[in-house]
């Protein structure tokens, strides 16, 4: 089923349970290298975007960091169940285009386990249909208790 | 000087609840600027938590920081632009940011207090750092973001 259809039908994923401006994970699957892959189907009467902006809709790219870090935490649970890992770091988050209304995102998500430091590495890459990149990001999670977050 | 509400929304297209800056407390134009938003647990980023959360799950997200902090920088490099800025025509693009360190979170009933300094114009790039506290803790520096002034009339 495409996207497109299933969000119609289902509704999208259903909202996280820690505080998120939107559902930014519609579907995820494992691609044959072992990466995550995430979908969001991007409309516009999400949370948020009415105001981004007024005039027309542009998904903000801070949302696709939400994405890639919803994603993440799915991914990490399934990786680590019982584990509760935090971003501690964001080494580097680059925009380059923005998604609109009725652009499907696809973050694809590579994850480098330390469990001897508990620490996470995640790569991220989020590309439209055509599949050029529109945003990337390299991100640190540590387990909660662990690292400098107080 | 600081900054009014009305100065802040002719400044910045972005609306609610997706305008990020409650207030601007002190600017020196073309250097520094600090800004706060308050969070409370009735914006729609709280709607979803389940009762039996643990506190932690009431941080604010790290998106939002980023994008308050990041709309902080925006209006100092902005007020530094002058008329073209306040008539609308140019508008600031998030290009980028590196070296985010986050030392704290943000909960409801707490004021976020970001500072931010631009260290480079470069034609229509500027180049800023940041750093974040509420009630005195660290919350997040921010080693470099990079902003991309457009013509407001080439984005639709």
């Amino acid at each position: 089923m495409s996207l497109i259809a299933e969000v119609l039908l289902h509704g999208g994923s259903p909202a996280p349970d820690v505080a998120a401006p939107l559902s930014a994970v519609d579907r995820t699957w494992t691609d044959p290298t072992g990466a995550l892959v995430a979908e969001k189907l991007v409309v516009a009467d999400d949370p948020y975007l009415e105001g981004h902006y007024p005039d027309g809709v542009i998904f903000p790219g801070v949302f696709s960091l939400e994405t890639a870090l919803q994603a993440t935490a799915q991914h990490l649970r399934a990786l680590r169940p019982g584990a509760d890992y935090e971003l501690t770091t964001i080494d580097s988050v680059r925009f380059t285009a923005p998604f609109r209304p009725g652009d499907v995102l696809r973050a694809t998500i590579e994850v480098g386990l330390d469990d001897r430091s508990g620490t996470a590495l995640v790569r991220c890459r989020c590309a439209g249909r055509d599949g050029a990149d529109r945003a990337t990001m390299r991100l640190r999670f540590t387990l909660r208790g662990t690292g400098p977050v107080a | 000087m600081s900054l009014s509400t009305r100065d802040i929304k002719a400044m910045l297209p972005h609306r609610f609840p997706m305008l990020q800056v409650d207030r601007v407390t002190e600017l020196s134009p073309g250097r520094h600027i600090v800004a706060e938003k308050a969070v409370t647990g009735s914006e729609p980023c709280y709607a979803a938590v389940p009762d039996d959360a643990p506190q932690h799950a009431y941080a604010y997200p790290i998106s939002l920081m980023l994008e308050s902090l990041g709309q902080s920088g925006c209006l100092l490099w902005m007020q530094s632009l002058g008329r073209a800025a306040y008539e609308g025509r140019t508008a600031l693009i998030f290009g980028s940011a590196r070296g985010l360190r986050l030392t704290s979170r943000v909960l409801p009933g707490e004021v976020m207090r970001h500072q931010a300094w631009l260290t480079a114009v470069k034609g229509d790039t500027a180049i800023l750092r940041g750093e974040t506290t509420a009630a005195g803790r660290p919350v997040l520096t921010l080693e470099s973001m990079v902003a991309v002034q457009r013509d407001v009339t080439l984005l639709a």
